[in-house]
């Protein structure tokens, strides 16, 4: 059958990979068009073409209809690519659909310190990618938005997201370093600057200290 | 033969074309008579060959007019003129066309005839089948001449000739032959046969034409309606996510989205500092102590607002209730007086002082405090008799229940 998982597939969370989707979900995809007519015989290489294509991600839209993003989901559930492949699809910096993609199915196949390891450079792309509501709408999210819901909650997609150590944890353990974003390295200079103006002007101190610094880093 | 035969007589077969056995030519029977048959035969020979030699010359004459058939006419009318021989051909065809045509004497004097009769008779058969052969011959010999002579005219030509000739009145059209491949009519036929396959043929290529045409048609307006359900599609629902190069605008949403997360991982990773210090502190206390800030907490959670006069109640719900969050809407006060409960309804007449008051569901009480019997000092109470009064019409009022043992006890 063309729905099967390839056979020399490895076995991912103690399952055929292609059961991380719902079984609802997956039924519906087998049934789509899309899937019928776009995802039959897809290849790995094939299916970056298809990926470049992507107009929106999202779940299920309208009448429970799976998106296209789902779909190759799937698809890539089913064919197993190696991790590398997958690591070139996020680290790509032409099509940010097929970097969501990869990030996506990353998150359901990879282990908590690798998923941290190599979603987390991706907070720092602040490319638009439409989305598709249930309601069949789109809206707007930004990939750093995307890529933290991905490290955070529990469901993106209509799909359940196996459960990964907190950040917190694994930086206990020391698997990890902590984060340190670029910008905090600026705030901290801005920070100083900022010390050095209060003493000399009167502004409000409503604003949180987040905020005051983000204030003054465009106002100067 | 005769339908009638004595059953002396003995019986011969017929045999067609065969002169039968015991046949006897005409009455006579004599010998005077055969032999001016024979004379008569040998004459007719001798007018046959006179008669060849004049059609000779004729046909040599007019070759081409002349045919077989003309010809045989010509002999018969010659013939017919000699009388002898008519006699001959009449007695002839008797002999041919009825053989048996023989009386009762005939067949009584056929019982006296001898061999030699017979001898004779036969040997006048074999004569006159040579003549009629020779004539044969003649005949053949001639056509073959009139063939070679005549090739054009053919026989019907010469038959109406001749009819023409014997009627004479009628004019009949000659009808000419034409050979099967210049006829007309079968070249009509084919004509025809042939412009209708050409027509059913255009007819078929036409359809097809057209068939092929408005499937490019409908392909046109199916491709058509599919781009124009694209451009819709991306121009309504579609929402633009294009990127453009150092957007400053979204690099600044993006500064404030990451801020937001450094601050929220700061945070949680000082809440989680702070649990620590506080388990931390916990496990320094000792039971009392930790008794005493358990009931502290509780009372801080009991606490009741208390509710203005006649302000209506509402309740809060009862599922979801687990969010932490201060500013979730679950977690406001739910017993402040909202709209016209902020007002201060002590001051309205005392008659205003009820629930819904001018609606159709008012209800003559205020509220349930202002109607409790059940305190002493209540209006109800004051009245002992009528207190009384009532408890004796009720049921199970009448004095107590007397266990039997008892009565007995007081006899």
């Amino acid at each position: 059958m063309a729905n099967r998982t390839v056979s020399d597939a490895r076995n991912i969370h103690g399952t055929n990979p292609q059961y991380l989707l719902e079984k609802i979900i997956r039924s519906r995809i087998y049934e789509s068009l899309y899937w019928k007519e776009d995802c039959f015989g897809l290849t790995v290489v094939s299916l970056i073409d298809k990926a470049d294509q992507l107009t929106c991600i999202g779940g299920q839209y309208g009448n429970q209809k799976p998106t296209e993003f789902l779909c190759l989901t799937l698809k890539l559930l089913q064919l197993q690519p190696e991790k590398e492949i997958i690591i070139d699809f996020i680290r790509n910096e032409d099509s940010k659909y097929l970097r969501a993609l990869g990030a996506f199915y990353f998150r359901l196949i990879g282990d908590s310190v690798e998923i941290y390891k190599y979603l987390e450079p991706l907070l720092y792309d602040f490319r638009k990618l439409r989305r598709r509501l249930p309601d069949g709408a789109y809206d707007i999210i930004h990939m750093d938005e995307f890529i933290d819901s991905l490290l955070r909650d529990e469901r993106i997609c209509d799909t359940i997201l196996p459960r990964i150590l907190k950040r917190q944890v694994l930086e206990e353990n020391e698997e990890l370093e902590p984060r340190v974003s670029f910008l905090e390295d600026e705030l901290e200079q801005e920070a100083l600057a900022a010390k050095e103006k209060e003493k000399s002007s009167t502004r409000s101190r409503s604003y949180s200290s987040v905020r005051k610094g983000l204030y003054r880093i465009y106002n100067i | 033969m005769s339908h009638y035969h004595p059953p002396s007589q003995r019986q011969v077969r017929y045999w067609p074309g065969k002169v039968p056995e015991n046949y006897k030519e005409s009455d006579s029977s004599s010998e005077e008579e055969e032999e001016e048959l024979i004379l008569k035969s040998k004459k007719k020979e001798n007018i046959i060959t006179t008669n060849e030699e004049v059609l000779k010359k004729e046909i040599d004459a007019q070759a081409k007019k002349n045919d077989r058939r003309l010809r045989r006419l010509m002999n018969q009318e010659q013939s017919d003129n000699s009388s002898s021989e008519n006699e001959d051909r009449t007695a002839r065809r008797r002999h041919h066309v009825i053989p048996g045509e023989d009386s009762d004497e005939e067949e009584k004097k056929q019982e006296s005839d001898d061999e030699e009769e017979i001898m004779l008779r036969h040997q006048r058969m074999r004569e006159r089948a040579l003549a009629r052969k020779e004539e044969e011959e003649e005949e053949e010999e001639e056509e073959e001449e009139n063939e070679e002579s005549e090739e054009d005219s053919s026989e019907y030509t010469t038959d109406t000739d001749s009819s023409d000739s014997e009627y004479g009145h009628r004019v009949m059209l000659k009808p000419v032959f034409v050979p099967k491949a210049q006829r007309e009519t079968i070249k009509e036929q084919e004509r025809l046969a042939k412009e209708a396959e050409e027509a059913a043929e255009r007819h078929k290529q036409l359809l097809e034409e057209k068939k092929k045409e408005s499937h490019q048609l409908v392909a046109e307006e199916v491709m058509r309606e599919i781009k124009e359900e694209k451009e819709s599609n991306i121009d309504i629902n579609m929402v633009d996510d294009t990127d453009k190069p150092d957007d400053k605008e979204e690099y600044e949403l993006w500064k404030l989205r990451e801020l937001k997360r450094i601050k929220r991982d700061k945070e949680e990773r000082e809440a989680k500092i702070l649990e620590e210090e506080e388990i931390e502190r916990r496990r320094n206390m000792t039971d009392a102590e930790i008794l005493k800030e358990k009931e502290k907490e509780q009372n801080k959670k009991n606490k009741k607002t208390k509710y203005t006069y006649l302000q209506k109640y509402y309740h809060k719900g009862a599922f979801y209730q687990d969010d932490e969050d201060e500013n979730s809407i679950i977690n406001r006060d739910y017993s402040a007086p909202t709209l016209e409960d902020k007002f201060d309804k002590s001051m309205l007449p005392e008659i205003m002082q009820v629930k819904k008051f001018g609606r159709d569901g008012q209800t003559k009480w205020t509220h349930l405090s202002k109607e409790d019997t059940s305190q002493r000092d209540s209006l109800w109470n004051q009245n002992k008799e009528l207190i009384n009064k009532n408890k004796s019409k009720m049921g199970g009022m009448h004095g107590g229940f007397d266990k039997p043992t008892n009565k007995k006890r007081r006899i």
